[in-house]
């Protein structure tokens, strides 16, 4: 007898989102406009830490898909998927938030520097880890696969890192509390800490779906062995 | 428009497209989860009357 997974706590959602209206709205009240962009910095409140969760995703990716080659347990293949998912829609809202930025800030939506091009690549690379999923219908071929597509895929995180670091690019130097000016840093740790509760309970809900699916399966496959 | 008014455009198209995604994803993620469950809870049921049979 196969049993419903525990829901995700929707308080979790509501404080997660409350963060994130309150981080919002403290960043975009208090910091003063910088002296090249203006007002124009206050799109890093949003595109730094959605950045910084694509990144976090691809770790629990990492770890969990490492997790399953060596336990081969269904729980971290999962959860590696879940994580996959959310870090997609990261990744594409980093992209989508760069655009916005670079065409007032460079005078171009998009060009094809380090910085952007292995971010994008990252983004397909876990597109087509979604779509390795939907394809393989044998769970424990779709589980192997997916483990081996999802830590290969997270190693490329590094590399959209350091890239502006080891390529000369036009996108700017990494944005961290260490290089920005103090009076930016608080805005930015508030909005990275409320983007994270979002993240812990999208993952978590996705997680919830995922077992429930996995519970559905295993149910038709009894069913059409006749119960057994 | 003036330069100004410009950069307010593209900050409110960042953060109205940052919502978009959260809550749009949020509702996905509703519409799957209720789906799911349904699927669910059919499936246990026809299972246990294969079973009471």
């Amino acid at each position: 007898m196969y049993q419903a997974p525990p829901r995700t706590s929707v308080v979790l959602g509501v404080i997660a989102f409350a963060a994130v209206i309150a981080a919002q709205a403290f960043a975009i009240m208090t910091s003063p406009a910088e002296g090249d962009m203006g007002h124009l910095q206050k799109i890093m409140y949003v595109h730094v830490p959605a950045a910084w969760m694509a990144f976090i995703s691809f770790f629990v990716v990492l770890v969990y898909s490492v997790l399953y080659m060596v336990r081969k347990r269904e729980n971290d293949d999962l959860i590696a998927a879940s994580a996959a998912e959310v870090g997609a829609v990261f990744t594409g809202l980093t992209l989508a938030l760069g655009m916005i930025w670079g065409r007032p800030a460079w005078g171009v939506w998009w060009v094809w520097d380090a910085r952007l091009t292995s971010t994008l690549v990252l983004f397909l690379i876990f597109v087509g880890y979604l779509a390795l999923r939907s394809f393989v219908d044998d769970p424990g071929q779709r589980a192997r696969w997916s483990a081996a597509v999802g830590a290969i895929g997270a190693i490329n995180v590094p590399i959209v890192y350091m890239s502006v670091k080891w390529w000369r690019t036009l996108h700017q130097p990494p944005s961290s509390p260490d290089t920005l000016d103090p009076a930016y840093t608080m805005g930015l740790r508030l909005n990275a800490i409320a983007l994270l509760l979002v993240t812990i309970y999208f993952i978590s809900k996705r997680y919830e779906i995922a077992r429930l699916e996995r519970a559905t399966e295993n149910l038709a496959e009894s069913a059409a062995m006749g119960g057994k | 428009m003036n330069t100004i008014e410009w950069n307010q455009t593209f900050i409110i198209a960042a953060y109205s497209i940052t919502w978009l995604v959260l809550i749009g994803y949020v509702a996905r993620l509703a519409r799957k989860g209720k789906a799911t469950r349904s699927d669910f809870e059919g499936m246990s049921r026809d299972n246990s009357g294969a079973v009471s049979q």
